[in-house]
Parts: C-alpha cells; structure tokens; sequence
C-alpha cells in the first residue's frame, strides 16, 4: 500500500523515486556519495515495491513515453466519448419513429441503466479507467438523451430543472469512476440550472438567461470556492477544473458586461456600469495571477493571465484601432507584451529565491 | 455536521454506493416526468381540432441534421393580430405581437412606456417575460384580418389604375396570392388575448379559446401604440406517435410544395396546457 490518496500525489511520489535515482548517479558519479551494495539493494527492493503499488492503485506513468502515451490516451478516450454519445444521439433520433411509444419509454429508460452497470462492471475488470470513464459518458449521454425525449414524446413544456438532474448524475459518475469530463459536464449543468432558476426569480423567462450574465456571478464565486472548502486530493485534477470552469464563466460575464453595460441589473448609466466592470476585470484578473504564483495554483495564474490579456487588448481596440496607424497599434501591443514579460520575469526571480531559500 | 457530511460522501461514492446512487436518480428522473405527464393527462381534457391549415409545412421537415429523424410532430401554425403592412409579405415571420394595455405591461413588468427623446445609452427592460396567450380558432380575429386585407386588395388595384406598369402588375399578383393564401389556406389559430395569469383568461373566456404559455417582450415604439411580441408560444409542437403514423401517411401521401390534402388532428389539452393527438382523419370537401 502506498499513502498517495490520489493520481496527482501518486505520480508525484514515482516521480521522486526516478528522480532521486538519477540525483544518486550523478553524486556518485561525482564522488560526493556512495552507498554499499547492502544499501543500494534495500533502497531499490523498497522503490520497486513502492512502484509496483502505485502502478496497481493508481496507473501512474513511470517513463516520459509512458506519460505521453497516457495524455494521447486521454485525449482518444474523450474523442471516443464524445463520439460514442453523438452516435447514441442519432441512433436514436434514426430509429424512435418506428417504435410505439411503450417502447420507446423503455429503450429511453433501460439505455442510460444499461451503461451505467456496464461502467462500473468495466471499472472493476480494468485497470486503466480509461474504458470505464468511456462508458460512463456514454451513460450521461443516454440519461440527457432520455429526459429530453421524454419532454419531445410527450410535449412538454421545457423547463431547466432538467439541468439539476443532469448535473446529479454528471456529479456522482464524476466522483465515483474518477471522470474529468463528467465534472466539467456537471459543472456547466449547475451553471445553466443557477442561470435559469435565478432569472425566474426576476420574472424572466429561463432561455433567456444569457441576458442576464451577472446571474452568473455568485455561482461562478461558489464553485471557485469549492475545492478550497472541501478537499479534493483524493480526486485528480479536479479542482484545477472547478477553478479553471468557474474562472472562464466569471470572467466572461464581466467582459460581456464591460462592452454592454445595458444589460447589467445595476441601475447606473451604460457608460458607468461598462467602467465599472473593465476595472473589476483588471482588478480580479491581476489577484489571480498574484494568488496563482502565491499559492502555486498554476491553472489560476494562467487563467487570469489570459483574460488580463484579453481585457487589456479589448481596451486597446477600443481607444485606438480607429485612429491609429495599424503598425503603431501592433507595435503598442508587442510593447505590453515585453512590459508583461518583465513582470513576469521579476516574479520568477522572486519564487527562485524562495525555492532556494 | 462536517465529519457526518464526510461519511455520506464516503459511503456513496464506493462503486457499489455510485452505481446505486445514479440509478436511483435515471429513476427518479424518469419518475417526475412521467408522473408530470400522468398528472396532465388526468380530468377531462380541452378537446381541439385542427385543419391541415392549422400545422405549418413541411409536416416533415427533412433536411440539414434532421434528415435522418424517423420520428414525426406537428407544429401549430397561428399569427397574432394583423400587421400595419399588409402589403409585407414576410410580415408573419417579422412580427408576431399584439397591441396591448399599458397596465399589462406594468403588470408584466416593463415600464408602461419609454422615453424616446430620454438622453444616455440605457434601453428599457426588455427581458423576456411569461405570459399566457388565448388563442381563437375560425373566429372574428381571422374573419376581421380577411376583410382588411381585401379592402387593402381592392385599394390598391383601383389606385394602379386600368394600365399598371409590369412592376406594379407583379406587386398586385404578389398580394393577391397574398389574399387567396389568408383566405382559403393559411391559418385560422390567432392570438387575441394575453395575461400574466392563466386564471384570468380561463375566467374571460373559458374554453372557447386555446389558452397557452408564452414568452413575450415589450415593443416600444414611439410612434404606435404599446403592444408586445409573443416570442414563443410552448405546447404546439405536438409528436405523432407511431399508431397514427400510417393513417397520416395514407392522407398526406408524398408530400410536396403546395399540396394540403384536407385532414383534421385531434388534439387534447391536459391540466398543464400540454398536448397530445387523439386522432387523425381525412377531411371532407364539404367540411372545408
């Protein structure tokens, strides 16, 4: 058994175990240190068991080949997913007309069911996940599929409680088989069943819950908020997606709401509100990158890094793409990006001093 | 309260308490929906038919990504009141509204009227609200948009005089197809009549008129009354299920531009205001 309670922190682990390998060549090598044969045979009777638990628990990659193959394995198991849930889509969409309505009802409801136990049944027999994680998409794909067909067969009104359901089961698929992609799928359902829930309490319609992109806030806040509250180590990569989602949907909504201020619930003039939110985008992009680096959250420091980015060159389009000379504005924006970089480069010297301190 | 919360979270998320779980909510999803459906369907129904001038074409649409659809619905086709254009023959896809009381859109909650001259860029409120629209079927509504466009007709024809240019003879064609299309095949189904509250259009006009959700937004238009678009009417998407798909495809046969083989839907009403079809039947000469 090793401690590592997750993929992140196993991977970590062999990776120290390869590192320290190589550390130990290169002082031996140099004469600084030399271990008996004793030692050497314990330390790497110790590393091996350790290495063989962590390939068993956790699948950890143990070369740089290893680790590339697993990131085309992932993004080949997404593609997969993704097909697999279209073909289930159209499948479908080819074939219900010929169905009565019973069975129609039972094909809706057995599908999901079906992949569902086939997700866990691949879980248990395989050791990658990689299978399971497929299967359990295609079973989120069926459950979508149900409950929106169901609306179609029976001709009811749409409504966005849908949402709520499907970010449930996104959530506990997610959590139980480890899924990355379920997470962000549930995150995005809790997005649009939020957005819609709080325009009905304005009186608004819940389609039209675009119009309203401050409904957005809080729970983008929230959802930022969650893998700080609640620890997410035994999970991995998943509070780099909580953050990174709720990132990208907050500052949309203030970008949005920086060019058309009309739209806002503040009862202030366009021109106002517009100010308002680009000097809120500034300031919480900025905080962003500062806690990134602070906190060695390196998703949070891109993520504000690129909307600081983009902020600042919505702005410059603004005040000079008319009136100035194309080159001129070009040549603006390579200078902010040399003044960006020295930035940088400054906050790098400040954490290689730490590291060495 | 938080180690309790803990043990929860680690109970259902073994595999055996996951799979548990997530069947547990595809039932009882499935459950609420049929439930809510079992819900609608029980009482005695609102029972509506509709002529084939009712549904829009095609019946079957079958093109872009949804050629391969095998399953069928009908659409409800209806219009609000007539447009101050007549002569404008995409008016039906332009403007779907209708002119109303400034208190309703108070009670809607837009402002009764706006500013045209108010300086600064800030709009009025215009979010979609909820709203219920009373529908009336062959009634005055269509009768009264018939005769206005055949006073407009007859107008425009004694003003072109004896020897009108090709372009105006062009013009007059257009619109008398225009008058012929209102007035022996397009729709009868006119929206009348709008609410915040379904009570208060039951009350109003109890069932001689198809009440329906909607979704609208105010018009602000300073030089015309207020009035409001219905951007959409919910529940008229009605799904063909397989028993009646053979008596449609002996009525309708193969479908092509122009042809309206005469046939009537049944089409119940529940407690929600949601559809189903009841039956399908060929209509007779007579009653058309």
């Amino acid at each position: 058994m090793t401690d590592a309670s997750s993929r992140t922190a196993a991977q970590r682990r062999a990776d120290g175990i390869a590192g320290f390998h190589a550390e130990l060549a290169e002082l031996e090598r140099a004469g600084v240190l030399a271990l008996t044969p004793a030692q050497k045979e314990a330390v790497a009777a110790h590393h091996r068991a350790v290495r063989e638990a962590l390939g068993r628990e956790h699948d950890v990659d143990f070369s740089e080949g290893a680790r590339r193959l697993s990131l085309g394995m992932q993004v080949v198991s997404f593609l997969g997913a993704a097909a697999l849930a279209a073909s289930v889509f159209f499948l479908f969409y080819q074939y219900w007309g010929y169905f009565g309505t019973p069975s129609q009802l039972v094909i809706l409801i057995t599908a999901p069911l079906a992949a569902l136990i086939a997700a866990f049944y691949i879980r248990q027999r395989e050791d990658t996940g990689y299978f399971a994680k497929l299967a359990a998409l295609v079973a989120f794909a069926c459950f979508t599929l149900n409950i929106a067909m169901l609306g179609q067969i029976f001709n009811m009104t749409p409504s966005h409680n849908a949402f709520l359901l499907w970010a449930v089961f996104a959530f506990l698929l997610a959590y139980t088989l480890d899924v990355r992609l379920l997470l962000a799928a549930g995150i995005l359902c809790v997005f649009a069943f939020v957005g819609g829930e709080t325009g009905t309490w304005s009186g608004m319609y819940w389609l039209d819950m675009t119009r309203r992109p401050e409904n957005f806030l809080l729970p983008a806040a929230l959802l930022f908020a969650v893998p700080s509250l609640i620890s997410h180590r035994r999970f991995h990569g998943f509070a780099a997606i909580y953050r990174v989602l709720s990132m990208i949907i907050f500052f949309l909504v203030i970008l949005v709401l920086s060019n058309w201020g009309h739209i806002s619930y503040l009862d202030w003039d366009a021109d106002w509100i517009e100010g308002f939110y680009q000097f809120v985008g500034f300031a919480v992009s900025a905080l962003a990158v500062l806690w990134g680096v602070r906190s060695g959250h390196a998703h949070v420091m891109m993520t504000g890094n690129v909307f600081f980015a983009l902020f600042l060159y919505t702005k410059f389009f603004d005040w000079w793409w008319n009136w100035m000379p194309k080159y001129l504005f070009f040549f603006l924006i390579g200078l902010t990006a040399i003044l960006a970089l020295l930035v940088f480069k400054r906050l790098r010297g400040v954490q290689q001093m730490r590291a060495g301190a | 309260m938080r180690s309790q919360l803990k043990n929860i979270g680690r109970r259902v998320l073994t595999p055996r308490g996951g799979l548990i779980a997530a069947a547990v909510v595809i039932l009882f999803g499935n459950a609420v929906v049929l439930g809510r459906v079992a819900y609608n369907r029980t009482g005695e129904p609102e029972v509506w038919t509709f002529s084939e001038r009712e549904f829009s074409q095609p019946w079957r649409y079958r093109y872009g990504s949804n050629r391969e659809n095998s399953g069928m619905t009908l659409h409800l086709d209806w219009q609000g009141e007539p447009p101050e254009e007549l002569d404008d023959v995409w008016y039906r896809h332009a403007w779907r509204g209708l002119g109303v009381e400034p208190r309703l859109l108070e009670a809607l909650g837009y402002a009764a009227d706006h500013d045209c001259d108010a300086p600064g860029r800030r709009r009025p409120d215009r979010d979609e609200r909820r709203a219920w629209v009373a529908l009336e079927l062959d009634g005055p509504a269509h009768r009264r948009h018939v005769e206005l466009m055949a006073e407009h007709l007859e107008e425009q024809v004694s003003q072109a005089g004896p020897e009108p240019d090709e372009q105006e003879k062009r013009r007059l064609d257009r619109l008398r197809e225009r008058f012929d299309d209102l007035k022996h095949r397009g729709t009868r189904l006119y929206a009348v009549d709008l609410a915040v509250d379904e009570a208060d259009l039951e009350r109003r006009y109890g069932d001689r008129h198809l009440i329906l959700p909607a979704v609208v937004s105010p018009r602000y238009d300073c030089d015309r009354p207020t009035s409001v678009y219905i951007n959409r009417l919910f529940n008229t998407a009605i799904h063909v299920p397989r028993g009646y798909r053979a008596a449609f495809d002996r009525l309708v046969g193969r479908e092509s531009r122009g042809s309206r083989p005469p046939f009537e839907a049944v089409v119940a009403y529940g407690r929600l205001r949601e559809p189903w079809l009841r039956d399908i039947r060929p209509r007779t000469r007579a009653e058309e």
